[in-house]
């Protein structure tokens, strides 16, 4: 939306890339290519930095798809440091849907160890209906969810950094970092 | 603590004889209702009932679900329970409940209990306990249909919802309704509360939801916090909340009659 109220169909320049909007897969995808142009996977005008693009996994390492996101208990990593917010959501979990969870032996409650190519962190299951097995070009993909409000001291239990698994990679022109699509491994802890 | 400023219509373990304040006129009687097709479950009114009534409970755990704290307790007077149903033709609904005292027209916490005057029901419909009086049996516990009470370790006394008596009594509504950012909670007389639901339940009706209705459960005369529920011909599915609530006839032939 731009002030006049109205969009654009055109990029009319300062973007690095455009003009048409266009269809990328994220850095770290469970895919072999991109579905509607194999050449071009994902955004070749997205900042990675050189060391940062050897930490990408791939899917035979990291089969799971994961997104990070907030929570309505906490904001950030600030009301963890409040104990009202932290009687409501005390400790770290991650959400992991019936049928991955039932494949690989894990009950709601249980601790799990979910790990990328750049680190890993240990967190409280989940076990939900609302998250369902994917089926991706005739694939089934499963993704798991993993709120972002834990790590380092606060009034909540202590937890890991969500953030220790994301890839550093900054969208061609906000530079808003990656966090929602990467690749994951799920094991009991 | 008493409320002086409200009549007593029934004080537990406590005959005709002494017969409790009832000079005032003019007392309605109030109810909450609490519309669960609106709740988001962000746990404000959790938060806002421990800001209100001092309460900070434990830490705690996750135990595999979003419910925290996981149960009620002593120090947490509310919590939101969310359940995962799906239907028969596999439409999955998250249902949301804000699970407290139902303040219960006939209380069977209040029928149970053997201490006069722990626990009491003013005119205007809010069951409350009177801490002070409390002996910490537990008789409450057992007497309630809807597995409310509960003991503090540290005093050994039985704490729940009080409805924001205090609120009340100085005309304010309870902190729950003042902080729910959906407006899923109302609070007024009984009879506004009723006819507020049956609008809500007509226009649930008319989006698709047939089994909609208000939850004001006879079997312990109506309650002073009601439901509208999407579900009304099946509450089990909101976290057990029971279908046809009784007070246990053990509780009711006890001290009280």
């Amino acid at each position: 939306m731009l002030p006049e109220g109205l969009g654009r169909l055109f990029a009319c320049g300062g973007m690095s890339d455009g003009p048409f909007p266009e269809q990328y897969e994220p850095t770290e995808t469970p895919l072999a290519s991109n579905p509607l142009h194999p050449k071009v996977t994902y955004n070749p005008t997205a900042r990675v930095l050189k060391d940062d693009r050897a930490r990408m996994g791939e899917q035979k390492d990291f089969p799971y798809v994961a997104t990070t996101y907030s929570i309505t208990e906490l904001f950030r990593h600030w009301t963890k440091h409040s104990r009202l917010n932290a009687i409501a959501q005390p400790e770290q979990f991650v959400e992991i849907g019936e049928k991955l969870a039932g494949r690989l032996n894990i009950a709601a409650g249980d601790k799990v160890k979910v790990s990328s190519k750049r680190g890993y962190i240990e967190a409280k299951a989940v076990v939900t209906k609302r998250l369902r097995t994917l089926n991706v070009m005739g694939h089934d993909l499963d993704q798991i969810g993993i709120p972002c409000h834990w790590g380092f001291e606060g009034a909540t239990r202590k937890g890991f950094l969500a953030n220790t698994l994301s890839p550093a990679v900054g969208d061609a022109n906000t530079q808003t970092p990656e966090f929602k699509a990467f690749l994951v491994n799920v094991e009991k802890a | 603590m008493a409320m002086q400023s409200q009549d007593i219509i029934r004080r537990s373990a406590t005959n005709g004889l002494t017969p409790a304040p009832q000079a005032r006129d003019h007392q309605q009687e109030v109810a909450k209702l609490i519309d669960v097709s609106i709740c988001t479950g962000c746990k404000g009114c959790q938060v806002a009932c421990s800001e209100w009534n001092d309460l900070r409970d434990e830490v705690g755990h996750n135990v595999g679900v979003y419910d925290n704290p996981a149960d009620l307790t002593a120090e947490t007077w509310t919590v939101i329970r969310f359940d995962e149903v799906e239907d028969e033709s596999g439409r999955l609904e998250w249902l949301l409940r804000k699970e407290g005292c139902m303040h219960c027209e006939e209380p069977g916490c209040l029928k149970a209990c053997p201490s006069p005057g722990a626990i009491v029901q003013f005119a205007n419909g809010i069951v409350d306990f009177q801490s002070d009086q409390c002996i910490g049996c537990g008789y409450c516990i057992a007497g309630c249909p809807f597995d409310v009470p509960r003991i503090n370790k540290k005093d050994n006394k039985a704490y729940k919802c009080t409805l924001c008596a205090d609120r009340v009594s100085v005309g304010q509504e309870p902190a729950c309704v003042k902080t729910c950012p959906t407006g899923a909670i109302s609070f007024g007389s009984k009879a506004d509360m009723k006819d507020l639901a049956a609008t809500r339940v007509a226009e649930l009706k008319s989006r698709g939801h047939e089994g909609a209705g208000l939850y004001d459960p006879q079997g312990v005369g109506g309650t002073h916090v009601m439901y509208v529920l999407t579900h009304a011909d099946k509450p089990e599915m909101y976290h057990r909340l029971p279908k046809d609530p009784h007070i246990s006839r053990l509780c009711a032939a006890g001290k009280n009659g």
